[in-house]
């Protein structure tokens, strides 16, 4: 839309614009008169980036801003021209121009430009003026606006960084917290399972030491007959039996310690190294033990033990305590499994409990293998993870298998490995390299 | 006299042979020994007719316990007296004894005195 603005008064604009400074009158009427003006609206596009462009504009009145999408490169007014870089290298817009109010501006056709230029070359000269000027001033703005963004960003590291520090102490925190609570379970897990044993404990305890007493009793009475007697056959008699039973309390003496030994071992915490273990042994003792805990709480148990025990079996290398609580828990696990699948009261229903050892390719493999109730089959993935139980709540950490677990695969690099059928058996199979 | 004596510890039978060591020597006991409940039924049975007097028998034993060789052996000897012995001296135990039958109860370790006065005087 042209508007109907006077010669003379755009003779007056165009004389106020640097560009066309030291241009002679005469070239500036021309200029003038060739020039159409146009009105926009505030908020309206005069150039799109990206468009063609063969004018260039001067600020009549209002004020435009210079954009590229969103990002606003410079604020001009009255006065200021834009749209000039097209104009002298043909190339497509670089940047978008709108206007901030209403705005009237004059639009210079490419000809009419170059006309001027050829006929008073020396405006080259402010053209060269302005357009350094211009880039000066981008680069002051895009150098201003880097440093903005660097403080900002600078700023922003040191935030999250700040965040991270606190998250991190938060974290170690809760990591320590955890470590405290993991070695309070195992400590738990470590008492439950003696806490079990303790009836067995005192048994197995209790049946040397009868022995121990009654053959030292026994001893004393005949070396009180042995003095009265005169007959040599009679004495040589007594004289053995004295051998034999000084032997039986030895024997129980040294039977008694040895389970002593063994329930302190069960509770200490390991800070040894792996010694020569009789795994056979072991395993004897603690079948016994937990028969007997097992028996002591439930009176009406009873069940068979079977053992089939490798006679020329080596001694292994293994944290004797460790390996004790894996096998007493599998007992513990195969002696609860049969007494529950006796408790259905099927006619006919013989629990039997079998351990097996053997050596085989430099492997020992331990087998607790139970006729009891068996594992389904929905949580057979399950058993070896922490706090997983199928004990009615208060019966069962749920740290038992996974203990083992990891004794057996990390500290010993063996495996653990189960296999079970519902309601008919199962057996859990330790591998322990030699 | 014959008594049999039921426990799984092997020691029991030297024990038993040396506190009872003049009454075997003079005729008046004979000592019998099996190591199972499971044992003790067979050997019961190859005895019969019998002239045991008494059994006297652990209660916890792996496999069969003391307990069903009770109710076995009251089932079948009904006249058999059987004593039962255990480590455990707790009032479940006992009563359970008595109901299935037992004509006495000890705990271990054994007073010997008791014993005698039991197989001796009935």
């Amino acid at each position: 839309m042209s508007s109907n603005i006077s010669i003379e008064f755009l003779i007056k604009v165009l004389r106020k614009v640097f560009l066309f400074q030291n241009l002679p009158d005469h070239l500036v009427k021309q200029l003038s008169e060739s020039i159409k003006t146009q009105e926009f609206d505030a908020d309206k596009v005069i150039i799109e980036k990206g468009d063609e462009g063969n004018t260039m504009f001067v600020i009549i009145s209002g004020k435009v801003k210079i954009h590229d999408g969103k990002e606003k490169v410079a604020e001009i007014n009255e006065g200021s021209f834009f749209g000039e870089m097209a104009l002298l290298d043909g190339e497509p817009r670089s940047m978008s121009v709108t206007t901030l109010e209403p705005t009237v501006v004059a639009i210079i056709h490419r000809n009419d430009f170059f006309n001027v230029l050829n006929d008073f070359p020396a405006i080259s000269k402010n053209i060269i003026t302005q357009l350094t000027r211009q880039l000066r001033t981008q680069n002051d703005v895009l150098i201003a606006q880097l440093r903005s963004r660097e403080k900002e960003l600078n700023d922003l590291v040191e935030k999250r960084t700040e965040e991270l520090a606190n998250k991190n102490s938060e974290l170690m925190l809760v990591l320590d917290n955890l470590k405290l609570s993991q070695q309070q379970l195992v400590q738990q897990e470590k008492l439950a399972s003696l806490g079990q044993l303790t009836a067995g404990i005192a048994h197995e305890i209790k049946n040397p030491l009868n022995f121990v007493n009654n053959f030292s009793q026994l001893s004393l009475e005949l070396l009180e007959e042995f003095n009265e007697l005169e007959d040599n056959n009679e004495k040589d008699e007594i004289l053995s039996d004295l051998k034999s039973n000084l032997e039986k309390i030895n024997n129980h003496g040294k039977r008694a310690d040895s389970i002593v030994k063994n329930m302190l071992n069960h509770s200490r915490t390991r800070n040894d190294d792996k010694q020569p273990a009789d795994l056979n042994k072991m395993c004897e003792e603690f079948l016994h033990l937990a028969y007997h805990g097992m028996f002591a709480n439930n009176p009406d148990f009873s069940c068979f033990l079977k053992m089939n025990l490798a006679p020329d079996l080596p001694k292994v290398n293994v944290f004797s305590q460790d390996i004790s609580r894996v096998i007493l828990n599998l007992f513990n696990n195969a002696l609860y499994a049969v007494n529950k699948r006796k408790k259905l009261g099927v006619a006919g229903y013989e629990p039997c409990v079998t351990v097996t050892t053997s050596n085989q390719n430099n492997n020992i493999f331990i087998e607790v293998e139970d006729n009891g109730t068996g594992i389904p089959e929905n949580v057979k993935d399950k058993i070896f993870e922490p706090f997983f139980t199928t004990k009615p709540s208060g019966e069962g950490t749920g740290l038992g298998l996974s203990l083992s677990y990891d004794i057996i695969t990390q500290s010993h690099k063996g495996k653990l490995s189960v296999e079970s059928v519902e309601g008919q058996y199962t057996k859990f199979i330790i591998q322990i390299p030699r | 006299m014959k008594v049999l004596i039921v426990d799984d510890e092997l020691d029991v039978e030297q024990l038993y042979r040396q506190r009872f060591r003049k009454e075997i020597k003079s005729g008046l006991l004979e000592l019998m020994f099996a190591f199972s409940a499971t044992d003790a039924m067979s050997l019961l049975e190859e005895l019969a007719p019998m002239d045991v007097i008494l059994v006297l028998s652990d209660i916890n034993m792996p496999g069969l316990t003391g307990f069903d060789l009770l109710k076995f052996t009251k089932e079948k000897y009904p006249h058999l007296n059987v004593v039962m012995v255990s480590a455990y001296g707790d009032a479940e135990n006992m009563n359970k004894a008595s109901s299935l039958g037992a004509s006495g109860f000890l705990v271990k370790p054994i007073d010997f005195s008791i014993l005698k006065e039991k197989i001796f005087t009935g």
